[in-house]
């Protein structure tokens, strides 16, 4: 028996002791935040200040917020239909893009940087050192219409006029939540492909794989877990993400939930179907979260 | 010379509002502190004596004048409220200032200069303790959760009634405003929304207008028959951009359509308004809704922006090359004789405060013709309504260019334009809600 074993039979606290401040904090600002939202989305408005009251008791729950938002979600033309849609298309082609920019370099930094993998690591990971608004402002500036990617453009006369990044393209908001998120994607994917042994790699090819195939057969299927994570952790962000959209593209044709959460926080009188708007994406983002964790589970179990 | 952002109803997003969302970018479900914060209030508070809610104000326990529509008189220029005071509430006269203690007053972000401050802490020995607001519902949140602030600059016309009825606000003893009586304008040693000063003193004025880059659209509001029609006929598509609150939003419309008085509660005029914008957001391929147009102009993001004067006097203190400032035009309509918006916040005491006497002080200090200059100067980029800053000279002194000397608001534009006032509540909600269509797309 180890000596913390030991010490975990003689004292029953023990191991209860040392998960007391995680659960603390879990209560301090998980547990109490979600129902402050919970009591907020299902209380009223006060009559004078006008400014939500939350409901601390259950039974004086209030569901009409939550109904009167559920059904602007689901219908056509509701006050959240839209930006629903444009929040799971745009992290959808975000992440996709994550993907296919990540790992191509996480397997090249893993596999290929050699002597110099601190250096492409830490090249890779300067920018994103810096602030993510302030690296927001700085794509604003390269993409404005005198910016230094219409300049380019139209110096290679691939663009006849300015391109109008800014003004609520699609394109450029993915482009900007593929960019700020990308990282999340590479880390998990390098430390997976990092730790592959060359040898596995090495028996493919002993077996006849072209590399291409050696690629597919077995590295890929080593990565899988990689890929679920990075994809878990790049979209989870992206689906509360407001700013991009903020900043690079900031109209009504792409809107995600994240804006439709600030807007009506910022009006008091609307607070509550913003509320009511964090329990949805909640409810909606746990299957995910389960399914990456029974994924994990089962890749741990198999690898025993 | 830090820039400033005149405090508006309910900002989307604004310079300094944007650096403290920085912090939060990227979080996934970032709102969960907003929540927090919009709960800071706690207690539902108390409609005192009954409610008047849908009657005329006249048997109203807060207050007589107004019209009815909320629990307290809502004020109207042509039906003035006097709000009632209790006298165990007022300062008495002739008191020294607290000795040995902070004063601690709200502001909104970069609205109140460190320097006046400064000055007020060296003149009365005193110290002072600042603390911000980023926008006027948290700012409520703030004095309704039973912190022992004593003084708020910038709050909002349409707050005064609600923060009255709820017990936050400390009359004024205009013996202690001398700098008031002297240096203000006429028109609010007794305002409309509080008849006799009691509670309120004001802090900035402004008006609602055009700003445009002339370089890059050649339009003359002030020659047209109607000056609205820029945003209506030909706007420039993608570079248009609206203010970001639902009452200049949608009252721009119905200026448009000559309406004088636009705290309108009829459905069908707000319905007409949102159609209105939608039409033109159509138009330009989507409109842009933001407080940031004394960067966006500048930087050539927007090339017409419905504005607020001092924004658009704070534009030019953005520029890299200040002869750039010959591409900026701003026009308000009313000084056309056109149906337009100009307003005004307020300074008020709150009742909270240990510290009525030094309140009263700093309160008053900021309309000596120092500390207002150096406040407009300096920091807030909006004008205080003090006698000696006038069109002129602002002008002559350098501080605002010639051809944007329109930003500049005179008391006789409070004669020409139209108040957006306090709604009630069911009234308020129809227009949100349209506004929140309108951003929303729908």
């Amino acid at each position: 028996m180890s000596k913390e074993a030991g010490a975990a039979a003689t004292r029953p606290w023990y191991w209860p002791g040392l998960a007391a401040p995680a659960t603390v904090f879990l209560l301090l600002f998980f547990v109490f935040p979600f129902y402050v939202v919970l009591a907020v989305t299902f209380g009223s408005i006060d009559p004078i200040l006008r400014q939500p009251v939350p409901a601390w008791n259950p039974a004086t729950w209030n569901p009409a917020i939550l109904s009167f938002t559920l059904s602007n979600i689901v219908h056509t033309d509701g006050l959240y239909e839209a930006a629903f849609v444009h929040t799971f298309v745009f992290v959808a082609l975000a992440t996709l893009l994550c993907l296919l920019i990540g790992y191509p370099m996480a397997y090249f930094l893993a596999r290929r940087a050699g002597r110099y993998k601190a250096v492409f690591l830490a090249l890779f990971f300067a920018p994103f050192w810096i602030s993510y608004m302030l690296r927001l402002l700085a794509w604003r500036s390269l993409l404005a219409d005198d910016g230094y990617v219409n300049r380019l453009l139209l110096g290679l006369h691939v663009i006849g006029s300015p391109y109008p990044f800014l003004q609520g393209k699609p394109l450029t908001l993915v482009l900007g939540l593929a960019y700020g998120y990308v990282p999340y994607m590479i880390l998990p994917l390098y430390a997976t492909l990092d730790r592959i042994p060359a040898s596995l790699m090495e028996a493919g090819r002993d077996l006849g794989l072209s590399p291409a195939r050696t690629f597919l057969h077995v590295t890929l299927p080593q990565s899988y877990q990689a890929i679920l994570a990075g994809f878990v952790i790049c979209m989870l962000p992206m689906f509360g993400d407001y700013f991009t959209q903020q900043l690079l593209a900031d109209r009504a044709n792409t809107r995600m939930v994240g804006n439709a959460i600030v807007d009506a926080l910022t009006q008091p009188i609307f607070v509550q179907r913003g509320a009511a708007l964090i329990l949805v994406m909640l409810v909606l983002l746990i299957p995910p979260i389960l399914y990456y964790l029974r994924s994990t589970r089962r890749a741990t179990e198999l690898a025993r | 010379m830090a820039h400033a952002r005149r405090p508006t109803d309910h900002p989307r997003y604004a310079r300094r509002e944007f650096l403290k969302r920085a912090a939060a970018a990227g979080i996934a479900l970032p709102s969960l502190g907003a929540i927090l914060a919009a709960c800071g209030g706690g207690a539902q508070t108390q409609v005192g004596g009954g409610s008047s809610a849908g009657g005329s104000a006249g048997a109203n326990p807060f207050g007589t004048g107004g019209i009815g529509g909320a629990p307290y008189p809502l004020a109207r220029q042509t039906a003035p409220v006097t709000w009632n005071v209790n006298p165990a509430d007022v300062t008495q006269s002739g008191q020294q200032p607290e000795s040995g203690a902070t004063l601690k007053v709200l502001r909104w972000p970069y609205y109140l200069d460190d320097g006046v401050v400064k000055d007020f802490e060296k003149h009365y020995n005193t110290t002072v303790q600042i603390t911000e607001f980023s926008d006027m519902d948290k700012g409520l949140a703030k004095i309704n959760a039973g912190g022992d602030f004593d003084i708020m600059f910038g709050m909002n016309v349409w707050a005064v009634g609600r923060s009255i009825a709820a017990g936050l606000l400390r009359p004024f003893n205009h013996d202690y405003l001398t700098n008031f009586q002297s240096n203000v304008w006429d028109l609010f040693q007794s305002p409309f929304y509080d008849v006799g000063a009691n509670y309120t003193v004001p802090y900035s004025v402004w008006n609602t207008g055009i700003f445009w880059r002339n370089d890059k659209l050649n339009i003359d509001p002030s020659s047209m028959d109607n000056p609205y029609d820029v945003f209506f006929v030909d706007p420039p598509k993608g570079k248009t951009h609206l203010l970001a609150n639902a009452q200049d939003v949608l009252a721009m419309p119905m200026f448009h359509d000559g309406l004088t008085d636009v705290n309108v509660t009829d459905p069908a005029v707000i319905t007409k308004a949102k159609d209105d914008i939608t039409a033109i957001a159509q138009k330009v391929g989507g409109l842009s809704y933001d407080h940031v147009d004394y960067t966006d102009v500048p930087d050539g993001t927007a090339w017409l922006h419905q504005s607020w004067s001092g924004n658009a006097s704070d534009a030019v203190v953005f520029l890299s090359n200040k002869s750039d400032a010959d591409n900026l035009s701003y026009y308000w309509p009313g000084s056309g004789g056109h149906p337009a918006n100009v307003d005004n916040d307020t300074t008020v005491l709150l009742k909270s405060g240990k510290n009525p006497v030094l309140a009263h002080l700093m309160a008053d200090w900021v309309f000596s013709q120092q500390q207002s200059l150096a406040n407009f100067t300096n920091t807030t980029g909006y004008q205080m309504p003090v006698n000696s800053m006038t069109p002129e000279s602002m002008v002559s002194s350098g501080l605002v260019p010639e051809h944007l000397s329109t930003v500049i608001v005179s008391t006789d534009d409070f004669a020409k334009g139209s108040r957006e006032l306090e709604l009630a509540p069911d009234v308020d909600a129809l227009w949100q809600s349209a506004y929140a269509e309108l951003t929303a797309g729908v």
